[in-house]
């Protein structure tokens, strides 16, 4: 089992704003009114406690163990309650991504194979809350499992929503007749926007230093140290070209509730031109180890098609970070 | 994978019906039945607990040392095809171990890793061997490791590893350490693009602060879950009595009340190691729901048992029976503490000797009051009034956990309890003190 170290989350950035706290306050306050206070214990974390803060991964929690309360633990009103915060702290597609990655877990626990047991939509998704619930006071919501991590940080109305995690095992497959593609909006729009490029600008945008075979910036990555910029400038992009760019990040930061999205969105497109765009590997959609990066002075986004250890084909991992807000930093106290 | 060998359990042969036995015979039959159940638990321990401490998550690379007074040696477990990307060569498990790819790449290997005192003082370093070996499904090539301090001593270092992770910037390498005469590996540390340096403790504090931790939160869990705590209390409260037609009468033999004391806290202890152990190694698991409803409802019988004797010198077998319950209470904890596969055995025994210590101590709280107060007249009323407060909690929780009640009310009352253990214990210790010395209150002794 991996052990998470704890390191200083005090980075002093900033958040765009905009975020909807009074309504996730009452959201969380409501569940945590469901709870006993044998469960409050579980769930409830002092806000300072970084290293729990910092307990998330994309391997399932038999190999990092996580914070706060297993889903499977709750009643089925309980499970409503914890589900109705994420409604109402992300956007519609957000809440959506997050059933479709649970559902994955189900798909990917249904075929056996190493690596696969003991894991599921309920079970190894976890709940946890950092200090109290307020409109004025900072306070963090945390809800992951394996291949997904939201970390959304409250103070007043700065949010943040990094370091987050989405992945799927399968990418896709069929649930009741229809098909679910958890992650298909990033893998779409980060693709569309490296097919977008011509030649010259593909090879400019080729990442020299080293190559990856998973996410460079996940889990534990915490130090606030970045690798050192590479890949093609947006500035030398054209308009369409730009415009692929936002879409990509549109598809991490959309996750958010709309009016804090908005605004990020506006911040990073106003960033934009200091932003680089990078790959290595492959630049297929289904190739092995292809790898997209997207990399501005807050922005921080990385995508892979890693292998996978259950099925023959590749799988998503991806994280998107603020490199001046992750954990909700712009605010310490 | 090799399977250690183990001996079962010698099991008595039975020779038809016994003639009635004397209490030494009852004695020797019952420390029988509880070797026996020992004896099954280490076995099962020692056969189903993984001979190969080192699984680590697809596609990283472990480092696994051995330390020794005077030199460090370990293998070194490298992802093949993780190999290839980085060195951008199509190696496979065949190609690697031709002997001229082999010098290659242990030479490769070498000019990679490095070991120095804190203050910089190098360590010779040695790479040698070379096999492929499949771990968890995937083959590794594994090289064997020396690292020799100059002084001949081997004390705290820094080791500096980047094979692969030089090229291939996702890569990460786990770094584990078995302290001389430990038998398990512990993980000291990842070292990826950013880290390629660590030190590492020769002592291998971590593997003490493993076992230290699963002590701590034994203890924690008795000291801090009421319902353990009170289940406990409502065994202990007729231990100093004896039943006679339905009832309980005074019992003033102290080292009976003493033995029964043993009797309970003891085959609590087997109880829930039974099922500790077999639900921590996977083998049963029950719904959370239905183990906390059951530990509501031990406390409850136990209560009234305190009343009025259900079962007459029945204790150890209500301990035995409700411990198999709480024994799957504590294995849920028990996931939370970080176990890796090899330190399981150290955990479990860690945790469980958590759980013991805690119950002895709260055995040495409240027994002596308890036992003075057994010779008092006050000892009927004030054992009604508390198994009847151990009633009222057990059953507010009972019907909290089977969800006939949304939220308990008594919650703050149990949690202001164990919040105040000593205020507690003081109090039944003064009020045991006042019944001794009030001569009217003293019961004659017989």
């Amino acid at each position: 089992m991996q052990e998470v170290t704890e390191v200083n989350l005090n980075t002093d950035g900033a958040s765009a704003g905009g975020a909807n706290t009074a309504a996730v306050v009452k959201a969380v306050k409501e569940f945590l009114a469901t709870l006993d206070d044998t469960k409050r214990d579980k769930v409830e974390y002092d806000f300072s406690d970084n290293k729990a803060r910092q307990t998330w991964s994309n391997f399932p929690a038999t190999t990092v163990p996580r914070e706060g309360i297993e889903m499977s633990d709750l009643t089925t009103a309980q499970q409503k309650a914890a589900d109705a915060v994420l409604q109402v702290a992300l956007s519609p597609s957000g809440a959506q991504e997050d059933a479709d990655i649970r559902e994955a877990d189900n798909k990917l626990n249904s075929l056996g194979g190493q690596g696969a047991d003991g894991f599921g939509s309920l079970k190894d998704y976890y709940f946890a809350v950092y200090g109290t619930p307020s409109t004025t006071q900072p306070f963090m919501v945390q809800f992951g499992g394996h291949h997904l991590a939201r970390n959304l940080t409250y103070n007043g109305d700065k949010v943040s929503q990094t370091p987050q995690f989405v992945g799927s095992e399968p990418t896709s497959f069929k649930s009741g007749g229809t098909t679910v593609e958890p992650v298909k909006a990033e893998s779409t729009a980060m693709f569309g926007m490296l097919a977008g490029l011509d030649a010259t600008q593909k090879k400019a945008a080729e990442i020299t230093s080293g190559t990856f075979d998973d996410l460079v910036m996940g889990p534990g990555k915490d130090s606030g140290v970045f690798p050192t910029s590479e890949g093609l400038l947006v500035s030398e992009l054209t308009a369409a070209q730009k415009k692929l760019v936002i879409a990509a990040i549109r598809t991490y930061v959309g996750d958010l509730a709309s009016t804090a999205a908005d605004k990020l969105t506006a911040k990073y497109e106003s960033e934009l031109d200091k932003t680089r765009i990078g790959w290595s590997n492959n630049a297929g959609p289904t190739d092995e180890n292809s790898y997209i990066r997207i990399d501005g002075p807050s922005v921080w986004i990385e995508f892979i098609n890693t292998r996978s250890q259950s099925t023959p084909d590749i799988h998503y991992h991806s994280v998107y970070r603020d490199k001046t807000n992750d954990y909700g930093s712009s605010t310490p106290k | 994978m090799t399977v250690r060998a183990f001996t079962p359990p010698l099991a008595a042969p039975r020779t038809g019906r016994h003639p009635r036995r004397g209490p030494l015979g009852r004695w020797a039959a019952r420390a029988g039945t509880l070797l026996t159940c020992l004896a099954a638990l280490t076995a099962i321990l020692t056969i189903t607990a993984p001979t190969r401490a080192n699984a680590h998550p697809l596609s990283t690379t472990a480092i696994l040392l051995d330390v020794a007074p005077e030199q460090v040696t370990g293998t070194v477990e490298l992802p093949i095809d993780r190999l290839a990307i980085a060195l951008d060569e199509p190696l496979t498990a065949k190609t690697v171990v031709q002997p001229a790819r082999l010098e290659e790449l242990r030479r490769y290997v070498l000019s990679h890793t490095s070991a120095a005192d804190p203050d910089g003082t190098r360590w010779t370093t040695t790479v040698s061997g070379g096999r492929v070996e499949n771990i968890d499904g995937v083959d590794h090539l594994v090289f064997s490791l020396v690292l020799r301090p100059p002084t001949g001593t081997v004390h705290d270092f820094r080791l500096t590893y980047d094979a692969i992770v030089h090229h291939l910037l996702s890569h990460q390498i786990l770094v584990s350490l078995r302290p001389d005469g430990s038998d398990g590996y512990t993980t000291v540390g990842v070292l990826d693009w950013q880290q390629h340096t660590i030190s590492v403790p020769a002592a291998g504090a971590s593997t003490e602060h493993g076992f230290a931790a699963a002590v701590h939160l034994g203890i924690r869990h008795i000291a801090e879950g009421a319902d353990h705590l009170l289940f406990l209390i409502m065994l202990l409260l007729p231990a100093p009595l004896l039943a006679r037609r339905g009832r309980w009468v005074r019992a003033d033999d102290l080292r009976r009340n003493c033995l029964r004391v043993v009797h309970v806290v003891t085959a609590f202890a087997v109880g829930h190691s039974i099922t500790l152990a077999l639900a921590a190694l996977g083998y049963i698991s029950a719904p959370t729901r239905v183990v906390e409803s059951l530990i509501a409802l031990s406390i409850l019988v136990s209560g009234i048992h305190a009343l009025r004797p259900l079962v007459p010198g029945g204790e150890a077998w209500i301990a035995a029976g409700f411990g198999l319950m709480h024994g799957l209470a504590f294995a849920t904890l028990l996931g939370g503490l970080d176990l890796g596969r090899g330190s399981l055995v150290a955990g479990l025994l860690g945790f469980n000797l958590g759980i013991e210590l805690t119950q002895l101590m709260v055995v040495a709280l409240l027994m002596p009051s308890l036992l003075l107060l057994s010779r008092t007249r006050i000892y009927p009323a004030a054992r009604r009034t508390v198994a009847a407060i151990g009633i009222v909690l057990a059953a507010a929780w009972l019907a909290e956990r089977t969800t006939l009640l949304p939220n308990n009310p008594l919650n703050h009352v149990s949690d202001a309890l164990i919040a105040h253990p000593f205020l507690v214990a003081g109090a039944l210790a003064a009020v045991a003190a006042v019944g001794w010395s009030v001569p009217g209150l003293r019961t004659a002794r017989t």
